[in-house]
């Protein structure tokens, strides 16, 4: 745990969280805009900002914190590198705070729930 | 930037290889096949996976190969670690646990981020540390976060004053933090646009307007405005009230310039009054700060204008003392546009022909904004329109040539320059370029804007200089009465004293020592507590003296800084010295002052960020940050600094463990990598590859900024105790909580252990 943030940029992985929203937004038609802010402590002790903006045409990645003039339903996520770590391991989400829309967190999670994308990769049970 | 692991660059190796072979991508060459893979790495690394895809699939030519590529992809992801399927499960389920235990905070309105406990530590006072406050901090580095993304986006609009007035309606201004409202009020001074500029300061909180800088860019939006007298009543009560920067009566004497052009224009019989006041205050600020250019460079064209017999000599003299400060400026050969541009305006108005066609190459040499020549263009307009039919040819050609350049017109220039080259023939020149290349000091583009912002390999804080720092480390170097030492050598032995016995060096510099440890501690859980970002994580030199906690990071740069405020009080006491003999047309004197401030001028303090090599077995034991003192000397009579004739070793942290404290260090060429050796060492020093100057611009007005805060507001340089303040609580609290960090870590090693076992 904590090795796969040393090893893949934590853009490339929200990239995937990204990818995989618009590949399964259709499953969570009430899903229509917002900005999800990752705020991911690293082992440093400094902090990287990371927002998905969620439109009804598109999904963006960018790395800052969603500004002001942002006006949809809004959430932040408080977290540290190993838990993002873990989720790509299939773990659980250890010790994250979140502010905002809880709305927004569910049709986000909805989205993420189920179904097959073209990322999706099915591995033999180890 | 983001860092490019080496397991990312071998997977994207392999995907393009594999791809390649098996004939899914068509016959490339060594070198396409190279290029191929630095675009899709660079995409993957910035986070664009399906931008790095595409520049594979836009070669391949059947969907067969596009699907194969596809999957190889995905695989080649998997070698990392990632199983995307089972990690949207589990993100999935994560969010959902969180919309349900989360915390719902309203969007708006803002908290109030001009409140933070950790300011109130660094007035002295005390706080609670718990839970609670660390979340509040987090929340407070978040909504800073946000602040600096709207501000960010708003610069970068189209249109970037309705960018800035769209956001200013969104923010609570009474609760919007200093640094955002003069990041505002800086961009509509830029941009001319003088009525934002007094609607957003008037609007501001009270605290905000207190601010010297914001006082200052308010002033000159009411002259521009045409409420010169309110203007003037603004910078007169600035200047009553005990701000006699340079800065501020350079601005005073402007405006009153102004007003003496109206009242002339006018035939108001007042303008010789007003005359007189901007020469007074021009003056001031000139006396102010011998070693800065500004103002001194207005007051000789203005006293020529004045016309009587004192008022020319005055001119002549002053010009003189300016001009040489400027050529000093320049003799390090990083073609500073200020430097060039008053050695111009100086040398117009001793109307030296072959002098002011020197300097005008320079200074159309230089990286300048339109405003900048505007303003010198406009300077020389003055002094041909004074001097009439007896204007010189050289002065209309420097007139018309600044004019000429479009507006748009902005000379590149490499990012750090020097007056040495690696491909001269003397070696100490191709020392000193390596010397320049391979090490830093603050102000390398400017001695007046002192910010910087470098990383040391993104473990540590961003370190920030700013003329603030420089005023307090001068209290305290006075405090020490090391403003009494007259020889460079003397001054840094007793800069080292100081330094070691504030941050307690005798004990750290063994990594093993319990305080070494305890710093190694506190200095990350402090970035935690703070929630610092890496974009902001901003930290004055002086706020981790005032915070006591070190190593060699934090004593290299304190130490460059009392050196700075050293240098910078030994100029303006020979400066001052220099001006009065010119002033008096004592010529002996003048040349001996010239010569002391030369000397004094040719001392150089870097920071080298070091590899510490075995010699013997060449064998890297540490990396360390320090200072070096550099010699520097010209191949020509006052020509450029651009060979090193000595490097001497000028560490305050290792003086027991290695002999970095002082003394020659023998320095070598390893074709153009910089090799030094102290005498009788077996260690030899050579720059890690990141050791370099990163000094970029960061927002100054005087804020003092602790992990990306802001943590005081301007005039702290001159309250806050030399000693630094009694932060210990802090530290405790920190340090407790990494300690749990690290039982809890053990606790949960001990079962595997015991399996393993």
């Amino acid at each position: 745990m904590g090795a796969v943030l040393a090893d893949v940029p934590a853009e490339l992985a929200l990239d995937f969280v990204r990818g995989a929203i618009v590949a399964g937004r259709a499953r969570s038609p009430k899903l229509e805009s917002g900005a999800l802010t990752f705020a991911v402590e690293r082992a440093t002790g400094l902090t990287d900002y990371f927002t998905l903006f969620i439109t009804p045409d598109e999904v963006t990645l960018k790395p800052s914190a969603a500004p002001y003039t942002w006006a949809g339903p809004l959430v932040t996520v408080f977290l540290r590198e190993d838990a993002l770590s873990s989720l790509l391991h299939g773990g659980g989400l250890e010790g994250a705070d979140v502010m905002g829309d809880t709305q927004l967190l569910g049709n986000v999670a909805l989205a993420l729930s189920g179904g097959y994308d073209p990322l999706t990769i099915r591995l033999p049970k180890r | 930037m983001t860092s490019i692991n080496p397991r990312l660059a071998r997977v994207v190796r392999d995907l393009v290889d594999v791809s390649r072979r098996s004939g899914d991508l068509p016959v490339l060459s060594a070198k396409a096949s190279e290029a191929l893979q630095t675009q899709v790495l660079d995409k993957f690394a910035g986070g664009d996976y399906e931008g790095g895809l595409a520049a594979l699939l836009g070669l391949t030519t059947n969907p067969r190969s596009k699907k194969s590529v596809k999957d190889l992809a995905a695989s080649a992801l998997i070698a990392l670690g990632i199983d995307v399927a089972q990690a949207k499960e589990t993100l999935s389920a994560a969010l959902t646990s969180l919309a349900k235990g989360g915390e719902t905070i309203p969007t708006q309105p803002i908290p109030d981020l001009r409140a933070s406990p950790i300011r109130a530590s660094f007035r002295g006072i005390g706080f609670d540390l718990d839970q609670h406050t660390q979340l509040t901090l987090k929340k407070h580095a978040h909504e800073m976060a946000r602040l600096e993304a709207s501000l960010t986006e708003a610069l970068g609009a189209p249109d970037r004053t309705a960018g800035l007035r769209a956001l200013e309606s969104k923010l609570d201004l009474a609760k919007t933090p200093d640094t955002i409202l003069m990041g505002m009020l800086t961009a509509h001074r830029e941009d001319e646009k003088w009525s934002d500029v007094e609607r957003l300061y008037l609007a501001s909180p009270a605290a905000f307007r207190e601010i010297p800088s914001a006082k200052r860019e308010h002033a000159l939006a009411l002259a521009q405005l045409g409420k010169n007298r309110e203007a003037r009543d603004v910078l007169a009560e600035l200047v009553t009230s005990g701000d006699r920067s340079n800065v501020t009566l350079g601005v005073y004497g402007r405006i009153l310039k102004d007003r003496y052009d109206r009242a002339k224009t006018e035939g108001d019989p007042k303008a010789s009054h007003f005359l007189e006041l901007s020469l007074k205050a021009y003056k001031m600020g000139f006396r102010a700060e011998y070693g800065e250019l500004y103002p001194g460079v207005a007051l000789p064209v203005l006293l020529e204008e004045k016309g009587t017999p004192d008022a020319l000599a005055e001119s002549k003299a002053i010009a003189s003392v300016v001009l040489y400060n400027a050529e000093r400026r320049s003799r390090f050969g990083e073609k500073n546009y200020w430097d060039s541009a008053a050695a111009l305006e100086m040398s117009c108005v001793l109307g030296d022909p072959a002098a002011v066609g020197k300097w005008l190459k320079e200074t159309v040499e230089s990286t300048s904004e339109p405003w900048m020549r505007a303003g010198t263009a406009k300077n020389l307009e003055r002094l041909a329109r004074t001097r009439g039919d007896a204007a010189g040819p050289e002065l209309l050609d420097a007139i018309a040539t600044l004019k000429s350049i479009p507006a748009t017109a902005r000379p590149r220039v490499p990012r750090t320059l020097s007056a040495a080259r690696f491909d001269a023939p003397n070696p100490k020149e191709q020392l000193m370029a390596a010397i320049t290349e391979q090490s830093y000091r603050v102000g390398g583009r400017s001695s007046k804007w002192l910010s910087g912002n470098y990383a040391y390999s993104g473990i540590a804080h961003d370190m920030r200089i700013t003329p603030s720092d420089v005023t307090y480390f001068g209290r305290i170097m006075k405090s020490a009465g090391i403003d009494k030492i007259a020889k460079p050598l003397d001054a840094i032995k007793a800069m080292d004293e100081l330094i070691r016995k504030h941050f307690g060096t005798d004990n750290l510099e063994d990594l093993h020592s319990g305080p070494h440890q305890r710093y190694d501690r506190v200095m990350p859980g402090l970035a935690r507590f703070m929630a610092a970002s890496r974009e902001n994580s901003q930290t004055n030199v002086s706020a981790d003296w005032i915070n006591g906690l070190a190593d060699c990071r934090q004593h290299a740069p304190a130490k460059l800084m009392l050196w700075e405020a050293w240098k910078r009080q030994r100029s303006h006491v020979l400066l001052e010295r220099l001006s009065d003999a010119a002033t008096v047309g004592d010529a002996p004197k003048v040349a001996l002052l010239k010569k002391a401030m030369d000397e004094l001028t040719s001392w150089e303090m870097r920071i080298l960020d070091a590899r510490v090599v075995d010699s013997g077995e060449d064998k890297l034991r540490e990396e360390h940050t320090m200072t070096i003192l550099v010699k520097r000397g010209a191949a020509t009579e006052g020509g450029p600094f651009s060979l090193a004739e000595e490097v001497r070793a000028a560490d305050a942290f290792y003086h027991h463990v290695y002999p970095f404290g002082e003394g020659v260090l023998k320095a070598e060429l390893d074709g153009k990598k910089l090799k030094l050796t102290p005498e009788g060492s077996n260690v030899v020093l050579e720059p890690a590859p990141y050791s370099a100057d990163r000094a970029a611009k960061s927002l100054d007005f005087g804020q003092l900024l602790f992990r990306g805060q802001t943590v005081a507001t301007p005039g702290w340089e001159r309250e806050v105790p030399v000693e630094g303040l009694d932060l210990k609580k802090l530290h405790d609290y920190v340090d407790a909580q990494a300690l749990a960090a690290i039982a809890a870590a053990e606790a949960a090693l001990k079962p595997k252990s015991l399996i393993d076992a």
